[in-house]
């Protein structure tokens, strides 16, 4: 590293928050919303990435978790109208047990890669289910949140500025957590479980309680991003939160981005995000079609760049400066 | 039924070498000790703790470290990584831990490959990084499966003298081994297996002059240098 490395640094992520602080109020409602889902799924590709990027515990069922965030805080607050910023909290710890019990059953049954995918759907499926057919969740009607106007302490506001800003914090949040991990013993830990669990234990891992820990983790964070999501569409029912759909965009990100990297999740998002919108702009007349373009790049990047788009800019820069 | 009726003792500090036919029982014994297999008799002592039931993370922080035969290094994560993770064993600061894995590779002969991924070693470096993972753990007790194996003459030669520091360093080892004038030079004692069954133990120069031994492995009279 070149002595002003350091500076160099600074400046750049000074000019990364000012610009991240500015860019909502320069640009019309509509790129604010497109910048809002960017960060929103970058938010929950960073949260799935803890326990299938890390861990290498392929999750295909976190809408499990999204959808606990979801409908905890929706129905604390339309039946006994509790905030939902502490709807959130309780969803989050609810998401957060929910990972305790299908880890503890997948773990502890020695379920590994498709075999925990297909487990974790299934959980998913069976909320679904389950909401599908509750009257308490008011079945495949949803539920409507009550409007608020500006209230922000009821976590809504008319302006998506509002939600722009939660979401960003809460996505340097996850970011923060995720580099917690990255650099210590959890990160290595949970790396050397995705390697090879039984080296993993010959080293002293206790790996049933380091995929405990981070799927403990990862549903805890995935839950508060199921809060956010009812809030700002204030609507949700159960194709939308526990759907494989759902499941899917969660882990579509760390995917192309770069898993089990801090920030993959982050330029999965940033890249996917306005391709959607482009095909989408471009395409929508004819129907279907620029989900085929996106489809046929989402194959193209996962064949072509096997490491997302982080791993082979690292290697490109790795090949440059060394 | 891999292995039955093994029993001896190791003693503090020794070098003791375990030989046999392929299939006899050997590894079957490490993954016993380290608690990768379960017993369904006996029991197994370090000190007056008995290990049997324990997991093998569990068997680890004991004390026991285990390399495996068919090396088994974390081949997306650096060299450095690999035996950092062991370190984590019993170091919980980030910067020691850094220190003390440099230290190791160092020790190794790995240093200079301390960026690389651990996939793209060679076998030998694979071996001596097993070897830097597992002391990472600071175990009291090494077991070593066939850390020489498939390394060339040189190799081996700088690998038999780390072993002999290591043991120098007051661990207790274990190692499983083929080739004889290795075994025998390394060896305060030497245990062999045949078909799951203990058929001889002593002092080098004994078990070689064993005529069970000659007939169930060594095949010929083996004579010391």
């Amino acid at each position: 590293m070149s002595k002003n490395g350091i500076p160099k640094i600074l400046f750049f992520w000074f000019g990364l928050i000012l610009i991240a602080v500015l860019l909502p109020f320069l640009l019309p409602s509509y790129f604010v919303h497109v910048l809002i889902m960017i960060l929103f799924y970058g938010y929950l590709g960073t949260s799935w990435n803890i326990l299938g990027g890390y861990a290498g515990q392929f999750s295909f069922g976190h809408a499990a978790f999204f959808g606990i965030g979801a409908y905890t805080s929706t129905l604390a607050f339309v039946n006994w109208q509790t905030s939902p910023w502490i709807g959130m909290v309780f969803g989050g710890l609810l998401g957060g047990l929910l990972g305790l019990l299908i880890g503890s059953l997948c773990f502890h049954y020695g379920l590994r890669g498709p075999y925990f995918a297909l487990a974790t759907l299934a959980f998913a499926e069976l909320l679904r289910l389950i909401s599908l057919n509750l009257d308490l969740t008011g079945k495949a009607m949803g539920i409507l949140i009550p409007l608020k106007g500006n209230a922000p302490l009821s976590f809504q506001h008319e302006s998506k500025i509002f939600y722009y800003f939660v979401i960003l914090l809460m996505l340097i949040g996850a970011l923060w957590v995720t580099r917690r991990i990255d650099g210590g013993k959890i990160g290595d830990y949970l790396a050397a479980i995705r390697e090879d669990e039984d080296s993993a234990e010959a080293i002293g891992v206790n790996t049933f309680a380091y995929k405990l820990l981070g799927i403990l983790i990862s549903g805890f964070l995935t839950a508060l991003g199921g809060t956010f999501y009812a809030q700002y569409f204030l609507y949700i029912d159960p194709p939308v939160t526990f759907g494989v759909g759902t499941s899917i965009e969660i882990f579509l990100r760390p995917i192309v981005g770069g898993m089990g990297t801090v920030y993959g999740p982050i330029i999965g998002a940033l890249v996917l995000g306005p391709l959607g919108e482009v095909t989408r702009g471009i395409l929508g007349g004819y129907h279907g079609v620029h989900l085929m373009i996106y489809g046929a790049i989402l194959v193209g990047v996962i064949i072509f760049l096997p490491k997302g788009i982080y791993g082979w800019l690292d290697g490109f820069i790795r090949g440059h400066t060394r | 039924m891999a292995v039955n009726h093994v029993s001896f003792q190791v003693r503090e500090g020794e070098i003791l070498g375990l030989i046999g036919p392929n299939g006899s029982g050997k590894t079957t014994l490490f993954n016993l000790i380290s608690g990768f297999f379960a017993p369904d008799t006996g029991s197994i002592y370090l000190g007056d703790e008995r290990l049997v039931g324990l997991k093998p993370h569990q068997i680890c922080k004991r004390g026991i470290g285990r390399t495996f035969q068919i090396v088994r290094p974390f081949p997306h994560l650096s060299v450095m990584r690999n035996v950092r993770a062991a370190v984590f064993n019993r170091e919980r600061e980030i910067n020691q831990a850094n220190r003390r894995s440099e230290s190791l590779l160092e020790f190794v002969g790995l240093w200079s490959k301390r960026k690389e991924l651990a996939g793209s070693l060679t076998l030998a470096e694979r071996k001596q990084l097993e070897l830097a993972r597992c002391l990472a753990t600071q175990p009291r007790f090494l077991l070593l499966d066939e850390v020489m194996a498939g390394l060339n003459p040189v190799e081996q030669k700088q690998m038999i003298e780390l072993v002999i520091k290591i043991g120098e360093g007051g661990i207790t080892i274990i190692v499983i081994e083929h080739t004889m004038q290795i075994i025998m030079t390394l060896s305060d004692r030497i245990i062999v297996l045949c078909f799951g069954e203990m058929i001889a133990q002593g002092v080098p120069q004994e078990v070689a002059n064993d005529p069970n031994v000659i007939k169930s492995y060594l095949g010929e009279k083996y004579t010391f240098a």
